[in-house]
């Protein structure tokens, strides 16, 4: 039973870190832009939900309610003024920059916040727990987020095949200057990418955020989770995703089952046997060939 | 009524002007070819037309408004829609997705995806296939298709025989008076000289950027054609080899004479 407890909460991870990779997983499907500043992103947007909550104690929806806006409009500009211009130098140019906004978000947060670690305190959320036998419990928080994991990648998936909008985007994904001369105005519709992507990020921040302690350096690591998601999963495809959060979640979980020690190792170890084994990953995007 | 003036037009490649002072215009509803060898700056002229090169000099005038600065997507939105050569559809779309992203800034007009499906018979039975999947004449029809679904009042055909059996490019060259009919203005680039020949009201010969020749089919003989296509140097070895026809499909030899760059290269003129 108690191997079953770690397979279900090893899935309620999952989402969480589905959630997360799925930013990095539209950005890179759509304009093969790998963002390294994407945990830092994160974190700004758990410190920003705990400025807000700090002089509204408990009101964390509303913290949600204006940080996701809040940081989409934020991935908008900073693509329109800085990202679509090095994208065009090349892609070497647009790491160097993401990582260039990587160590500045870390600096401005060490330099507002402290070193201190925080948590965002989530009230009812944080302690409630579905019990269902007397091993298995499952925590209100994990399975909202799990929930909401599910509701973001679908709505992403039936936004980028149903409407037209997400047609053009993905139509940009293969050639942007075909885009172009269909209409598509690529730069925009790139920064409208980054913007979804940027939004999923502060709702993946700020729930994680609810789950466990934060502190200005956490976004690499977040970085490096949300990463290994993609990959496991196939690079740009959004199932692959969602599957890729689960099998981490499920390895580090079940590991930890083995040896608490070995959490982190058995997430990397399925990384590096994907990598190495499968390197298009679980489920890959349909190629453009 | 003038749709379409371009008024002494500069297009650089990098250090090379591909188009020289060039002016030419096209009446609303006609049907324009522009005729020359590989290299003779036809697709860079429908690049600049089209708005994805920017012209060093010169105006470009579409229904009396200057649109020489205006990018890309805004062309389509006045009604400029170009079929790119190599068709350049979105691999990973289906062939029915291709259509709708054509629509993305449709203006009103005949045009939708029963009225495409429909000049294009077979596309119904195969809406749902990627269109990577499909042939290159296939892919051309789709790729005209994709234009046409933004209800242009200029279309811009750049080689749609590149590449494809002659039987292919029949067929697809059969499309285009019922294109022309819906009120749509075309202008066609071509190598293939016999079939531009076939279907334009007017024809212009580049020669290295330049109009060297213009007029209506009927009104030039082969012998003009071929002198204006491969420049006078070479123009007896050229009328030795055949009519204008069988010569111009011949891409080898058209590329050798004119421009010294050799054959049929997609990328030759990009």
């Amino acid at each position: 039973m108690l191997w079953v407890n770690a397979i279900v909460q090893g899935i309620l991870l999952g989402g969480l870190y589905a959630l997360f990779a799925c930013g990095l997983s539209v950005v890179f499907g759509v304009m093969r832009v790998v963002n390294l500043a994407h945990g830092d992103l994160a974190v700004l947007a758990a410190f920003l939900a705990f400025s807000l909550t700090g002089p509204l104690p408990g009101h964390l929806l509303l913290a949600a309610v204006v940080v996701i806006p809040l940081l989409a409009a934020v991935g908008y500009a900073l693509h329109r003024a800085l990202l679509h211009r090095s994208l065009r130098v090349g892609p070497l140019s647009t790491l160097l920059a993401t990582f260039g906004l990587s160590i500045v978000l870390q600096n401005l947060l060490l330099e507002t916040y402290s070193a201190d670690t925080h948590t965002l305190p989530a009230g009812v959320l944080t302690a409630g727990s579905i019990r269902v036998n007397d091993q298995i419990s499952i925590s209100t928080l994990a399975l909202l987020t799990f929930g909401l994991a599910v509701v973001v990648l679908v709505g992403i998936q039936l936004f980028l095949s149903r409407t037209q909008l997400g047609r053009m985007m993905r139509a940009s994904a293969d050639d942007a200057t075909a885009a172009s001369i269909v209409g598509g105005n690529v730069r925009h519709i790139y920064a409208i990418a980054m913007g979804i992507a940027f939004g999923t990020i502060a709702l993946a921040g700020v729930l994680s955020a609810m789950r466990s302690s934060f502190n200005p350096n956490t976004g690499p690591t977040m970085l490096i989770f949300a990463f290994e998601a993609v990959v496991i999963g196939g690079l740009g495809s959004l199932w692959g995703t969602l599957l890729g959060g689960m099998v981490l979640g499920l390895a580090q979980t079940l590991c930890a089952q083995i040896d608490p020690a070995l959490t982190l190792l058995g997430g990397h170890v399925i990384f590096l046997a994907v990598l190495a084994f499968r390197p298009q990953g679980l489920i890959p995007a349909r190629s453009t060939a | 009524m003038t749709l379409l003036e371009v008024d002494t037009l500069t297009v650089h490649h990098g250090q090379l002007p591909a188009i020289r002072e060039l002016s030419l215009s096209a009446a609303e509803g006609q049907l324009l070819a522009v005729i020359g060898a590989n290299g003779a700056g036809k697709s860079t002229l429908l690049g600049a037309l089209a708005g994805i090169l920017r012209p060093s000099t010169g105006t470009i005038r579409f229904d009396e408004l200057d649109v020489t600065a205006l990018p890309a997507h805004k062309r389509v939105a006045a009604g400029i829609a170009l079929v790119p050569e190599g068709r350049r559809l979105f691999g990973s779309l289906t062939l029915e997705e291709n259509l709708k992203v054509g629509a993305y800034r449709r203006r009103p007009g005949p045009w939708d995806i029963d009225r495409v499906m429909d000049l294009f018979g077979w596309m119904r039975e195969r809406a749902r296939q990627r269109s990577s999947l499909l042939s290159g004449g296939e892919q051309q029809a789709v790729a005209i298709g994709r234009a046409l679904m933004g209800n242009p009042r200029l279309l811009l055909l750049d080689e749609v025989s590149l590449g494809l059996a002659p039987i292919v490019v029949r067929r697809l060259y059969e499309a285009l008076p019922r294109i022309q009919e819906s009120g749509t203005t075309v202008l066609v680039v071509e190598q293939d000289v016999s079939q531009a020949m076939r279907v334009a009201d007017e024809v212009i010969c580049l020669l290295e950027g330049r109009a060297v020749l213009s007029g209506t089919p009927v009104s030039l003989t082969a012998e003009q054609v071929e002198r204006a296509y491969f420049g006078r140097g070479v123009a007896a070895r050229a009328v030795e080899s055949g009519n204008v026809g069988s010569v111009a499909l011949d891409g080898g030899a058209v590329g050798d004479g004119a421009t010294g760059t050799a054959g049929l290269d997609p990328a030759g003129e990009a």
